[in-house]
């Protein structure tokens, strides 16, 4: 990049908000996966009209942007593959309104996801979609990846709250898109296209998100099981009989063992399967809600259930879950997180195809994840400094791709494709559903300067 | 309607067919439109209509284009099971691809999501004549752009939909609908507002003026507004909330009540044609208005337009109208909404052919330019 | 330190880290700068480029380790178990290898390890100061005249002033009771012996009053915290070595009062200390290390406290709860002290923002850290404001004089103390 268009870019966000040293770039250059790629520089806008303008020289100049959250993707999306400029959205905190008597709010992208959490609970409202990284993540982030969380089985992930966007073309241009009643306009549904674009179509500038009413009530039980298809068909049958639980999370056998090396707590480390489950609504509706499901695992063979009493004992009941990660790292410091997905009814077939998959390859792997749907969360435990293991990982991480789409699933559940499953991308949308996507790329970025090298912008590197 | 540009066919192999022979002959194509493109063929996808699988174990129904969403909801309803869009009584006389089309109504959206929603995936063909599979059986799914839902946009004329994947939810263990008339929109909003502060929402609402039903329905005794409505769940919640809305029917003073357990859904119900009926003419999916806004923009409608009547899923803000013989002055109601702070869709518009004005404009103009350079489903000024 | 083993040593710890960024939500430095080389896993990154050869050890990257408060919030908050505070100490050390610190700092840490010359150097200090320093508007402390090259006081600042009668002038060196449950060693530290005497003061009484002896070795050195947390180990090494020195006798505890100085002997020698055999010996002295208000829960005769109708509430020190383990202890004291409104104020546990030298080098920034700190004290409605450290005490009394408040400010021990006196007091006028 020329001083000329250097010195035009500092002139709108400021010099102090503008990184050009080698020691800053290189904090830019990751995100939560294990690739590591230098921009070329960084810039910290506070507003849509300075991100505006940024777009404005970045395409008279043909350079690349790469737009960041809080960078805790696990899919590579904020990591500037091809250089570029990292623009960093976290200055863009502000809520503009929530309005409790329509029930929405609107915001801007940087704000962290849990201080916007906590400002809807503060109004008496709900916002449900909570990913697990939303001490760090930013809205803006959960729009681009279409974040998912504990609660999508019930009340529905990210773009089921996205009502309209403001977003910024790579020409610089400003659209809006949806409306604050219903979201629902007219033509191809933009609104939804840039929820979970992965920073490859615009740069977003402000939300307007759906607000509900919160839960009345709640209850956690824990199932514990001997066989995992038992947990599996537990699941299947609670739904499809009825009751559509908030969160339904399974811990599988290893991942038990983990956990209770960790914590020592007591758990089952026996069982085949663990599920916690929860149940929310109506008071009456719950307590009907937790009889019938106490009847389904007794009916699929669970060895006990546990519901708890006290919001305490809840919280104990959830502890084992949230301590999963912290159990992983001490048995191997490099964790990858997959989120392959698969239909209900085929997580016991998965949940074999992953074990297959860690004996062939001889590597430490524990499954846990969301099973109400399907989002499986295979865990490779290895050591980065193992190149030898590593190169076991990827091949690994292929196939466990291709055994999910075996069974009509999907290659990513919440993570999003971004740079580490571009390469796979086509398996899944088939040649003709590749080239759909990037023509719809290029009609909105018709230059390529949008996050290069992701998504549908992937082109495997002559090797 | 010109019999001679509408085409009955049979497989989706024709589809492709026909895109190839349009991408030859210059003779565009359109579905479940009531205005063909001029020297254009609307193709009736009518007969590709299976019912291909209904998945109990991971709640999903595999359909095509062709089943009518009546005869769905019923085959559900045997098996314990329903999808939301064609639970509800309004929509059933749709095919599902005419629901797609038309941009997934929903009338339980309030407690159950937009109907765009319950698409899980689909299979369209696109342009180029091929086929392209979207999204899947997955609740969850971020692979890709979300396609499933971006061609599924109301008369978006990108590609035309052969197969849909649809999220379906057990049945609920109690339904009770409820009919209820109000003397005036006052009273009718206030019973919404108790409504919308319960924490549980109903199943679905859907309001109507008397001019509605008298256009619509042919019903010239109804009350000025009547309010459909249901209540699902567990049996003693429901009967917690009926009671509820005994109260506040009592409260704002209520001319009519009248309740029933509906779990045959095939039984009759106040407004179920109103979308359905054949007399008179009708604008959905048009006018969205903030809920706090509605009441005001409705009376100040009512006195401006003497001869529309209102109707649609006012707890949310959505908004129709009823009329017979001579169109609406459309941009006048638009103005009295977006003044209120509503929003038009552009649906109007675009039933008529035209892309709406707009900043989006440009931007769908480059999209048509890229995805369907030949201008199979685009009006050929838009590709000039 | 050989460079082969501390990149080893690195690698070890680089390793765990998985990038999550949840130190991102814990770092009261990146809450403030918003910038991603604020961050643990940015510096730890940095590391991994040193390591690579991709990063070099330049000033720049100095200055982005030295910008890091090490108030131990990442290596807690962290799901991994990164050792962070480990690592960037030794970061720091690196980078002083390799660019040389300040010159001022430099003759600073020096002067550190010649005792007397540093001792007579604050006696000094405390005469002349005001030739330099005037005092404050409330009265509270100095401030500088004028921008004193190389002192990085900022003109706003008000910093206490050195006291006029060192701890060692108020106290004998051995003091002795009639029946001594145990023998306790003090390690006042060089805040309590110049600038806070009577908080040390405090200290002594409590230990007497429950019938210990206590001593203070006339030949304790610094303990070494600014040293070798700006990288200078090897002054860090040496004063370590003399204070181990001095403390080994036959004491059965050894009492802290500073936060930096417990953590200090209690864990951070054993990261810089090398020798083998002077290693063992800290290991040995390490087990007795308790911070007073530990020995209060501990051994402390709760019949002893009297009443104290006082509001507080109360600071953890960065290296109490993290460095010491130490927080329950405190808050069991106050529950035994009859009278006291004792009330817990929001992030309790999170940095007052002082970070030793941290806040010289960065006020502003300290400042901002340190509103947040106040503004949670002044909501709990509290009169009094107890902590367990003598910096952040310096720093928080700073905060309150900039913002006008009128909350006051005093270390656990003189609460204590001062509850003890009026149980003496109750006790008498009770017969």
């Amino acid at each position: 990049m020329n001083q000329a268009v250097l010195n035009e870019l500092k002139a709108i966000v400021g010099e102090a908000h503008m990184l050009t040293e080698l020691e800053d770039r290189y904090c830019y250059s990751f995100d939560s996966t294990f690739i590591n790629s230098m921009p070329d520089l960084v810039l910290q806008p506070s507003s849509r009209d300075e991100i505006a303008a940024i777009c404005r020289i970045a395409h008279a100049h043909d350079i690349p942007i790469v737009t960041r959250g809080a960078a805790t993707g696990l899919s590579g999306g904020a990591v500037p593959v091809k250089g570029g400029i990292v623009l960093e959205m976290t200055r863009l905190t502000n809520i503009i309104e929530i309005n409790k008597v329509n029930r929405y709010a609107i915001v801007e992208p940087g704000i962290i996801t849990q201080d916007y959490l906590a400002a809807v609970d503060k109004a008496g409202l709900f916002y449900p979609p909570d990913p697990a990284s939303s001490k760090m993540s930013t809205l803006g982030g959960n729009i681009a990846e279409c974040a998912g969380g504990p609660r999508g089985v019930k009340y529905g992930i990210t773009r089921d709250y996205v009502l309209g966007l403001e977003v910024v073309l790579p020409d610089g241009s400003i659209v809006q898109t949806g409306n604050l009643v219903d979201g629902d306009m007219s033509g191809p549904d933009w609104t939804m296209l840039f929820c979970g674009s992965e920073g490859t179509l615009g740069i977003i500038t402000k939300i307007m998100l759906k607000l509900t009413h919160k839960p009345q009530s709640k209850q956690t039980m824990m199932a514990t099981f001997d066989r995992i298809e038992d947990a599996a068909t537990t699941v299947s049958t609670m739904m499809s009989s009825g009751v559509i639980p908030t969160t339904l999370e399974i811990m599988d056998n290893l991942t038990i063992r983990a956990v209770e090396n960790f914590l020592n707590i007591g758990l089952p480390v026996e069982a085949g399967a663990i599920l916690l489950i929860e149940v929310d609504g109506d008071p009456k509706a719950v307590e009907k809600h937790v009889q019938h499901v106490l009847k389904v695992c007794e009916e699929c063979n669970a060895s006990s259930v546990k519901v708890a009493k006290t919001a305490q004992e809840a919280d104990d009941l959830w502890k084992a879950r949230r301590s999963v990660s912290p159990a992983c790292g001490k048995i191997n410091p490099t964790k990858i997180s997959e989120d392959a997905t698969v239909p209900r009814s085929r997580i016991p077939e998965m949940v074999s195809a992953v074990q297959a998959i860690a004996k062939k390859y001889d590597l430490k792997m524990v499954i846990f994840g969301h099973a109400g749907d399907g989002n499986l969360h295979p865990n490779i435990l290895s050591n980065k400094h193992d190149k030898e293991e590593m190169a076991r990982v990827e091949k690994a991480v292929e196939e466990l791709f291709q055994a999910a789409l075996k069974l009509g699933g999907t290659l990513s559940g919440e993570h999003g494709i971004g740079y580490m499953k571009a390469p796979f991308l086509v398996w899944e949308t088939g040649v003709e559903g590749f080239q759909f996507g990037k023509d719809v790329k290029y009609a909105v970025d018709p230059k390529s300067l949008m996050n290069p090298g992701k998504l549908f912008d992937y082109r495997p590197s002559p090797s | 309607m010109n019999a001679e540009h509408v085409v009955d066919v049979q497989s989706r192999q024709e589809v492709s067919d026909y895109i190839y022979k349009s991408a030859a002959s210059k003779i565009p194509l359109c579905v479940y439109r009531t205005t063909t493109p001029p020297g254009g063929l609307r193709l009736n996808l009518q007969k590709i209509n299976r019912l291909i699988e209904i998945d109990s174990d991971n709640l999903v129904a595999t359909v095509e284009p062709g089943l009518v969403m009546g005869e769905l909801a019923e085959e559900l309803a045997r098996k314990g099971l329903r999808f939301l869009p064609a639970d509800a009584p309004y929509y059933r006389h749709l095919s599902v691809g005419e629901w797609a089309y038309q941009g997934c109504p929903n009338a339980s959206s309030w407690k159950y999501g937009l109907g765009k929603h319950t698409l899980m995936g689909s299979t369209y063909i696109i342009p180029s004549g091929k086929s392209i599979k979207l999204g899947g059986k997955t609740v969850k799914n971020v692979t890709g752009y979300d396609f499933t839902r971006f061609l599924a946009g109301a008369y978006s004329d990108i590609g035309i939909g052969v197969e849909f994947l649809l999220k379906l939810l057990p049945q609920p263990e109690c339904r009770m609908r409820f009919l209820v008339g109000f003397p005036s929109l006052q009273q009718a909003f206030g019973f919404i507002n108790d409504l919308r502060q319960n924490p549980i929402a109903p199943a679905f609402l859907m309001a109507a003026d008397a001019k509605t039903l008298s256009l619509r329905l042919g019903i010239t005794t109804a009350p000025p507004i009547l309010l459909e409505f249901e209540l699902d769940g567990v049996t003693q919640e429901v009967e917690a909330f009926a009671d509820d809305i005994h109260r506040w029917a009592e409260k704002h003073q209520a001319i009519s009540l009248s309740s029933s357990n509906s779990e045959d859904i095939t039984a009759q119900t106040g407004l179920g044609t109103i979308f359905s009926a054949q007399t008179a003419s009708i604008i959905c999916d048009e006018w969205k208005i903030p809920y706090d806004k509605q009441l005001s923009a409705i009376q100040k409608l009512t006195k401006d337009h003497s001869n529309i009547g209102w109707f649609g899923q006012w707890a949310e803000g959505k908004l129709h109208a009823a009329f017979t013989n001579k169109e609406p002055n459309i941009l006048d109601i638009s103005k009295t909404i977006v003044n209120a702070g509503g929003v038009s869709s552009g649906v109007y518009e675009r039933q008529h052919g035209n892309i709406p004005n707009g900043p989006l404009k440009p931007l769908e103009i480059a999209l048509r330019k890229s995805i369907d350079p030949q201008g199979i489903f685009t009006p050929k000024e838009v590709l000039a | 330190m050989s460079e082969q083993r501390g990149h080893e040593e690195w690698k070890q710890q680089l390793v765990k880290c998985i990038r999550c960024g949840t130190c991102r939500s814990v770092c009261p430095v990146f809450k403030e700068e918003n910038n991603e080389n604020t961050t643990a896993r940015g510096k730890v990154q940095l590391l991994e480029g040193v390591m690579e050869g991709t990063i070099k050890l330049t000033p720049t990257l100095q200055e982005r380790f030295n910008k890091c408060l090490l108030c131990k919030a990442c290596v807690k908050g962290c799901p991994s178990g990164v050792r962070t505070d480990t690592l960037f100490l030794s970061a720091r050390q690196a980078n002083a290898c390799e660019n040389s610190l300040p010159l001022v700092k430099r003759l600073a840490f020096k002067g550190l390890t010649f005792r007397k010359l540093f001792d007579t150097g604050l006696r000094i200090g405390s005469v002349m100061q005001h030739v330099v320093m005037k005092k404050s508007a409330d009265g509270r402390g100095n401030q500088a005249r004028f921008n004193i090259p190389g002192s990085g006081l900022d003109l706003r600042r008000i910093i206490p002033p050195v006291a006029a009668n060192t701890l060692r002038d108020i106290v004998p060196k051995k003091t002795t009771v009639a029946n001594p449950i145990g023998r306790a060693v003090f390690f006042p530290g060089c805040m309590l012996n110049y600038i806070y005497p009577e908080a040390g003061k405090a200290v002594v009484n409590i230990l007497n009053k429950n019938n210990w002896d206590v001593t203070i070795p006339d030949d304790l050195v610094c303990c070494g915290t600014p040293a070798f947390t700006s990288g200078d180990q090897a002054t860090g090494r040496e004063l370590a070595t003399a204070n181990l020195k001095s403390l080994s006798g036959d004491y059965d505890v050894v009492i802290t009062a500073c936060a930096s100085c417990g953590a200090a002997l209690k864990h951070e020698y054993g990261e810089i200390l090398q020798d083998e055999h002077i290693h063992h010996n800290w290991e040995e002295l390490s087990t007795k290390v308790l911070d007073i208000s530990e020995f209060v829960s501990k051994y402390g005769n709760p019949a002893l406290l009297g009443s104290l109708p006082l509001k507080i509430t109360y600071h953890d020190a960065c290296h109490l709860v993290r460095g010491m383990n130490v927080s329950k202890q405190p808050r069991q004291v106050f529950a035994d002290v009859p009278e006291l409104d004792f009330r817990n104020m929001k992030d309790a546990d999170v940095c007052c923002g002082a970070g030793g030298t941290f806040s010289m080098a960065y006020y502003d920034l300290s400042r901002r850290i340190n509103d947040h700190k106040l503004t949670n004290a002044e909501a709990t409605g509290a009169d009094y404001l107890v902590t367990g450290c003598s910096a952040c005490r310096m720093h928080i009394t700073d905060g309150l004089s900039q913002r006008k408040s009128n909350m006051k400010v005093m270390h656990t021990a003189e609460l204590i103390d001062l509850a003890y006196q009026n149980g003496t007091q109750q006790k008498k006028g009770g017969k």
